[in-house]
């Protein structure tokens, strides 16, 4: 069973993400600032991790440039998610390692099929 | 003395080469442009035409001149002189020296050219200065002096001709100043047109105006709305300056009130003590003065003055130029209130882009967060290989059908303040009580109120608020919705009103965690809102903007008070109801 980590502020949108890949065999755990997050992700290194660029405090960008630094993270496949278009063109300019960039608003299918490629 | 004239007529004569020459026997005429058939011009001189006294001819010849002959002994004195002019007379003359009968001014220089005749025993000529018998007035003449020999040869005295030029003098005198008043006015269009800024282009301006005028002190003075304010000054060394303060009341100066009321150049060539020169009005030291109104599009907007120490200061040439100047002032005064116009609109302008840029890429984050959970739980419940239960089907709906609402709140925010911002958003002012606004907005926000304990304190003898009802709920509901999305439940909110002069103020306060100081100057400014408290809400940031503008457009005040304990109290003020306030006004604009 592969593991999703859900990093999003909007409580909706978190609850639609999480209800989706649930139902669909994912173990989903969901954070709703970078901080809660990067505590997650030492604990239990999720197999993906879906971030959105705009949180309060530090912001999806620097906790990217946070993970780049910790080696131990690379096997993560992160998922970009964002309503900005120049947030992800950021995020593709400096982490080329992020597989997979979404533009809100996001349906079901975009969902699954970024998560299932990022996998690969 | 016979033989002492004829002397000097034939040097006068010599000197003057150009109209007659002399040989032994005859004199003859050489004048340009004599005819044959004039009688003179046969080469025979006058006194044999008329067989007469020749100095008899000669006397009337120059009776009708300007000009006065007379000669001196060799200590200068006058010893006869002859067609006297300018009040003197010949018992006076005789006998005394230039130095008796005139002032030292005068009388050196045209001394000195004698004694250099004296001593060279060579003609000269030269122009110089008198005064008349009994006046200061100036006189010009053209003197011209040969010395009188002897049958040694040896200089015994002087032959002096002074002819009158007094006329010719001032004529090129005023030539000379109209010439340079106009090349100064050339040099003040360049001066005001630099863009240095006006007080200072002003100030050189009187710079200017030093170099061609006499002035002891000038200034220009703006005419405000209930003060006159000095712009700029400028004095002679040891001068006070022409108005004592740099802002005084317009009315209690009686010289710059006439010169408004009547749009006209005041000029005062004698300075006394009357009434509208006493008091503090001009510095005590003005003996001249001409005041000059510079309008701008037919109101007096300011002044120029300009002041002397000395009476009969400002010939009327002078007060041309100065009109001129103030003429040119009035245009450059025009022209920086076009250019000021232009630079707020600019401004407006670019404000206007600023907030557009903000507003576009606010709201496209902000419409998409509520669409992202609208398309999520609609492709969520569309979605066919997951079977959802009935309460999940129910809870995704109602996310949707709220993010819908949020939706609409945002886009109707959005209307209002680009409304408000276009001055269309109608604002009915009407009598209003706080009471009845209070109570319906309460109304309106039951549900989510019934989770705080809210307390009003309204005086039911509160007079009534020159307000639109609607509006001001408007605002009072932004207020209380702002509190229900960042202030914990269960706490409590007060609202307060009270009269306060001619207005009443409401005040909203709660128990949350407060403005943080860093974001208490920015509350108002469109789209910046609590970070973070971010994640509990959406919004768009407009809720205090519009409030602001609305509570503005009423002529009231929005304001955060001062936040001495815990929680955060937004106060506005609304004028008082007065029967004198009817009709309802509409303001322009209106939709």
């Amino acid at each position: 069973m592969k593991s999703v980590l859900i990093v999003e502020d909007e409580a909706r949108i978190r609850e639609f993400i999480e209800v989706n890949l649930s139902a669909r065999g994912y173990r989903v755990e969901t954070a709703a600032t970078a901080e809660q997050a990067l505590e997650l992700i030492r604990q239990t290194l999720p197999d993906v991790l879906l971030l959105d660029m705009r949180l309060p405090g530090i912001s999806g960008l620097a906790l990217l440039d946070i993970l780049r630094d910790e080696s131990w993270t690379t096997r993560i496949a992160v998922i970009a998610m964002s309503a900005s278009t120049a947030h992800l063109e950021a995020v593709n300019d400096h982490h080329p390692e992020v597989r997979q960039t979404l533009e809100k608003p996001v349906g079901v299918g975009q969902l699954l099929e970024a998560v299932s490629q990022a996998i690969g | 003395m016979a033989k002492t004239l004829r002397t000097l007529i034939g040097s006068i004569f010599r000197r003057r080469g150009k109209l007659f020459t002399r040989d032994a026997a005859s004199l003859s005429l050489q004048a340009d442009g004599a005819t044959e058939s004039h009688p003179v011009a046969a080469g025979r001189f006058p006194y044999q035409l008329f067989g007469g006294d020749e100095a008899q001819v000669f006397r009337s010849v120059l009776k009708k001149s300007p000009t006065v002959i007379y000669a001196h002994d060799r200590d200068l004195r006058y010893v006869w002189v002859y067609n006297l002019r300018d009040g003197y007379r010949e018992p006076d003359v005789l006998g005394r020296t230039d130095r008796d009968l005139l002032p030292a001014k005068y009388a050196e220089p045209i001394t000195g050219l004698k004694r250099k005749v004296l001593e060279s025993g060579r003609g000269d000529r030269q122009a110089v200065q008198v005064n008349p018998a009994s006046s200061d007035e100036t006189r010009f003449y053209d003197l011209s002096v040969e010395p009188l020999l002897d049958k040694q040869g040896n200089v015994a005295g002087l032959a002096c001709a002074a002819t009158d030029i007094t006329d010719q003098k001032l004529a090129e005198e005023r030539e000379r100043t109209q010439r340079l008043l106009a090349e100064s006015m050339v040099r003040i269009t360049t001066l005001l047109n630099r863009s240095l800024g006006l007080d200072h282009n002003l100030y050189e301006v009187l710079g200017e105006m030093e170099r061609v005028i006499p002035y002891s002190a000038a200034n220009f003075v703006i005419a405000q709305t209930e003060a006159a304010r000095v712009v700029s000054a400028r004095e002679a060394p040891g001068i006070d300056p022409l108005i004592a303060t740099d802002t005084f009341d317009l009315e209690a100066n009686a010289v710059l009130k006439a010169i408004r009321e009547t749009g006209q150049p005041l000029v005062s060539e004698a300075v006394d003590n009357s009434p509208e020169w006493s008091g503090d009005a001009f510095a005590g030291w003005v003996r001249s003065y001409a005041g000059l109104p510079i309008h701008v599009d037919g109101t007096v907007v300011g002044f120029l003055n300009v002041g002397h120490e000395s009476p009969q200061t400002f010939l009327p040439a002078y007060v041309r130029y100065l009109e001129g100047v103030a003429n040119k002032v009035s245009l450059a005064i025009r022209n920086a209130i076009l250019v000021t116009d232009l630079q707020k609109a600019l401004e407006r302008t670019r404000r206007a882009d600023d907030l557009r840029m903000t507003l576009l890429s606010t709201v496209s984050h902000e419409m998409r967060t509520p669409l992202a959970s609208i398309k999520g739980f609609t492709t969520t419940l569309l979605a066919e290989d997951v079977t959802w239960d009935e309460a999940s089907e129910r809870r995704f709906l109602v996310n949707i059908d709220e993010e819908v609402d949020k939706l609409n709140e945002l886009v109707s925010q959005l209307l209002d303040y680009s409304r408000l911002e276009a001055g269309q958003l109608p604002i009915r002012r009407n009598q209003a009580g706080m009471a009845a606004i209070i109570a319906d907005v309460l109304s309106q926000l039951q549900i989510p109120l019934a989770e705080y304990r809210v307390r009003v304190d309204c005086p039911a003898d509160l007079p009534p608020v020159y307000a639109d009802d609607r509006r001001i709920a408007q605002v009072l509901g932004n207020l209380l919705r702002n509190i229900i999305k960042y202030v914990p439940k269960q706490t409590d909110i007060r609202i307060d009103v009270s009269e306060r002069g001619e207005t009443v103020v409401t005040a909203v306060s709660d128990q949350g965690a407060g403005i943080p100081p860093e974001q208490q100057d920015q509350v108002f400014v469109p789209f910046k809102r609590g970070q973070a408290e971010r994640a509990l809400q959406g919004g768009a940031g407009l809720g205090l903007a519009i409030s602001k503008r609305i509570i503005e457009a009423h002529g009231g005040e929005i304001w955060l008070e001062e936040q001495d304990k815990a929680g955060a109290t937004f106060a506005f003020s609304l004028p008082v109801y007065s029967a004198s306030q009817i009709p309802p006004d509409e303001p322009p604009g209106t939709a």
